[in-house]
């Protein structure tokens, strides 16, 4: 599944605010989202996720902090192409971390079902705490397990 | 300060590992004319090469295709240090006329255990596709040589929408170095990425002492990047 | 259950290279020879001691219980199952009658003791036997030839049995291993777990563990001079432990094949079965022991590294004070002790696990040099160190790590190596503020976009 920059989609618009400096833990996380108008009849549902993920030279890891289900049909149908706004309280851990091997990633990510099973992921990454990128390792191995 | 994303590096596993990765077939055959081979062998077929040459992610774009022709596939993959785990999913696997069971490091069975997998997929009526680092006497599909061509291929595809400062010339050298494993030359890659990176960052923290002065926020530490 | 055997198969970087095929057939032969030896051991075991134990002690049906006196004694001597000569005593006794009548002798073979390659059991069981002696007994009231006297229930042939048992049942695993190529895999969970994530359509709303390091209860443990004693990492004491009791078990077995070789070589009939199987057992056993005072030499007068420290779990940014006692008899040339933050990856490429670790911050935090341990005056030190404000705290998910440690290294004057991790759980700094209720806010609806 290819993973679209926010900037990047031609299907939907995410953003989140005063995202050019980094949040603490225990700040409040706000943003908002919407499909652009001429795609919001083709996507059926949509998903908004706050989460971490890891990203580098070992297998993804990820944990979500906040989920959001919209769903175009059925009783509590929504409009998509409205752009709607998604606060969270940020947490203490993990913070965003930019390793050597192992990098800690942030970000709001929307989740579009469109028609015959086909989806579309749009990111919009964030930082959580100020730790500092890790210096260039005095040693790197590696292992067969 | 840039937060890190999946995109810090073109060479993170997320975009190398066989599923992200796309097949090129430069120097091979096409996907298409693949999979039409392994049709006209009845579904038994072997991918053949060295470590790290980029045969799981011939596998993962022959799978793909073969869904497209509307053949059920089931994968199993073999590695080092869970070869229990692959054996018991193998036992498992409950095989039909429609099911193509896909066994990626088949090397890994020893020859009773290859001989139980081809029975039982022959009694099934079921197709074998596999991947080994040697002929294992299935039908030959594609056997793969470390390219430096397709290397460099695969290096532009991966930076083409992601910066780095890691040359062609230094995607020779990991290429020698590793002795034409592919994944190794990336693994190599993404660590001088990542020292490159590093080393700029830094200039930019010397750079912004020297014109910021003292007083500037810069130079107070309060910006990294 | 990894095979593989070390002498043929080496690691060279991520690789593993190697005669492959002498690993796989030293392997096969090292099972084969285990099922050999544990079942030749487990039979003799079995027919030898086992069962006429329990005969001796069965319950006899039908039976009733009565007095009889020992008659007479005899000492028959027969071939064991391996050409061992052993002895054996059978009794005759006479059941007394109720009115003090002695009824018609008869012989008793099985229930009294087995036949065994030393005369001595038989000595000392014909001395509780002895003629003209009354004992409890068992007859049959409808057949007065049928007589038993009562022995008591040996417990230790019964575990005893459980050494020949597990070097079968190992061997029975390293040649079906062997056959089949598979193995068993500390990775195996993680992998279930990793299949189940892809598998779940709801894979965004599963939520994941905390990713805070954390310290079971057990790794806790208290101080003397500070409230915490960090838990080390990998303590080769037990890899010693587990050595001694595998040679010590092995060398017993190996004493009494060696005893009953002996023997037999004594009365000039060898029995070359026990002979092979004593060169055999032999061979590892000097092995285990050669290994045992290796592993025994490079620890001599190391003793053991303590560090206790002021607060656990640290933050990033707080200083902590740290005391470390290294124990034994010995010289160091130097000491060392070093603030190490890891990050360590592991991840699946085609069939390849791996696990790439990146040292990313050390710190010297104490050189020590010229230190003479003595028994009873451990070198102690008290240091402090600050936690990188700006660092990253300990986190672990499934396949990454960022791994805090103290490590302490030294060099004694026998060139003798000391290294030692401490693991450590760093928490990201507590903010003013921080530490409530992480609450999910319900969004809210705004205007379309244009």
């Amino acid at each position: 599944m290819r993973v679209l920059a926010a900037n990047h989609s031609p299907l939907a618009d995410i953003r989140i605010e005063k995202s050019d400096k980094p949040f603490e833990p225990g700040d409040v996380l706000r943003g908002s989202f919407c499909v652009r108008a001429e795609h919001a009849a083709e996507a059926r549902s949509a998903e908004l996720s706050v989460l971490w993920y890891t990203a580098g030279k070992g297998d993804e890891d990820f944990g979500v902090h906040y989920f959001q289900r919209y769903s175009a049909d059925g009783p509590e149908a929504v409009e998509l192409s409205r752009r709607r706004e998604f606060r969270t309280l940020l947490p203490a851990s993990p913070l965003s971390y930019d390793g050597f091997v192992v990098k800690v990633c942030w970000c709001a990510r929307l989740r579009l079902f469109l028609p015959r099973g086909r989806q579309s992921v749009i990111e919009a990454g964030f930082q959580l705490g100020r730790v500092a990128a890790a210096h260039e390792p005095t040693l790197v191995s590696t292992e067969e397990a | 300060m840039t937060p890190p994303t999946r995109d810090s590096n073109p060479f993170a596993t997320c975009w190398t590992n066989p599923l992200a990765a796309e097949w090129i077939a430069a120097e091979g055959p096409e996907l298409g004319s693949l999979v039409s081979r392994l049709q006209s062998t009845n579904w038994r077929g072997q991918i053949v090469g060295p470590h790290g040459v980029g045969k799981s992610t011939l596998l993962a774009a022959m799978c793909q295709h073969i869904e497209g022709v509307g053949r059920r596939w089931v994968q199993v993959t073999l590695g080092s240090g869970e070869r229990g785990m692959g054996w018991h999913q193998l036992r498992r696997t409950k095989l039909t006329p429609k099911t193509l069971l896909v066994v990626d490091g088949y090397e890994q069975l020893g020859s009773l255990a290859r001989r139980i997998v081809r029975l039982r997929s022959k009694f099934s009526d079921s197709g074998l596709l596999v991947t080994a680092h040697e002929d294992v006497r299935l039908p030959m599909l594609a056997q793969l040589v470390p390219s430096l061509s397709v290397t460099k291929m695969v290096f532009r595809r991966l930076t083409f929408e992601r910066q780095t400062q890691v040359t062609e010339l230094d995607v020779a050298d990991a290429f020698n170095a590793c002795n034409g494993n592919i994944r190794e030359t990336l693994f190599k890659l993404y660590d001088l990425h990542e020292r490159h990176a590093r080393a700029a960052r830094n200039a930019n923290i010397r750079n912004a002492y020297t014109v910021g002065g003292d007083d500037s926020p810069i130079a107070a530490g309060l910006v990294r990047d | 259950m990894g095979w593989r055997n070390p002498f043929f198969q080496k690691k060279r970087g991520g690789r593993s290279t190697g005669m492959r095929n002498l690993a796989y057939w030293s392997e096969l032969l090292l099972s084969v020879s285990l099922v050999v030896v544990g079942g030749a051991t487990l039979l003799l075991h079995i027919f030898q001691v086992l069962v006429p134990d329990w005969r001796a002690s069965r319950a006899p049906a039908g039976f009733e219980a009565g007095i009889c006196e020992i008659t007479e004694q005899r000492e028959p001597r027969r071939d064991g199952p391996l050409g061992v000569i052993g002895s054996g005593l059978e009794l005759q006794a006479s059941r007394v009658t109720d009115d003090g009548k002695l009824l018609p002798p008869v012989w008793i073979k099985r229930e009294v003791g087995s036949f065994s390659p030393t005369r001595t059991d038989v000595e000392d069981m014909a001395a509780i036997y002895a003629v003209g002696t009354d004992h409890a007994c068992w007859f049959d009231p409808n057949n007065s030839s049928r007589l038993m006297l009562r022995r008591p229930l040996r417990w230790w042939p019964w575990p005893v049995a459980l050494i020949p048992l597990s070097l079968f049942a190992v061997g029975v695993w390293g040649i079906i291993a062997s056959l089949m190529q598979v193995v068993t895999s500390v990775e195996r969970r993680s992998l279930v777990a990793g299949n189940a994530r892809r598998l779940d359509p709801m894979r965004e709303s599963s939520a994941e563990s905390a990713t805070l390091a954390e310290f079971s209860a057990a790794d806790e443990e208290h101080g003397v001079r500070y409230p915490h004693r960090l838990p080390a990492i990998g303590t080769a004491g037990w890899r010693m432990a587990g050595l001694m009791l595998v040679t010590t078990i092995w060398n017993i077995l190996l004493a009494y094949f060696v005893y009953v070789a002996s023997l037999q070589m004594l009365r000039g009939d060898p029995a070359w079965l026990v002979l092979v199987l004593v060169v055999m057992l032999g061979l590892v056993g000097l092995w285990l022991a050669f290994n045992l005072i290796r592993e025994f030499w490079e620890r001599r007068g190391i003793g053991q590294t303590h560090l206790e420290i002021s607060e656990h779990p640290l933050a990033l940014g707080g200083q902590y004070a740290v005391f470390l006692s290294q124990t034994g008899r010995m010289k160091l040339r130097r000491l060392t002790a070093e603030l190490v933050c890891e990050e360590a990856a592991s991840y699946q490429q085609g069939t390849d696990l791996r696990t790439s670790v990146a040292v990313v911050h050390r710190e010297e935090l104490g050189k020590w040099i010229g230190i003479r341990v003595e028994m009873g005056q451990p070198f102690e030190m008290d240091f402090t160190f600050t936690v990188p404000a700006e660092a990253m705290h300990s986190f672990r998910s499934p396949h990454n790590e960022v791994r805090w440690m103290l490590v302490v290294e030294g060099e004694t004057d026998r060139g003798q190596e000391v290294h030692r991790q401490y693991s450590m759980n760093v928490r990201p700094a507590i903010k003013p503020g921080d530490g409530q209720q992480v609450a999910f806010v319900e969004p809210s609806e705004m205007e379309p976009t244009a």
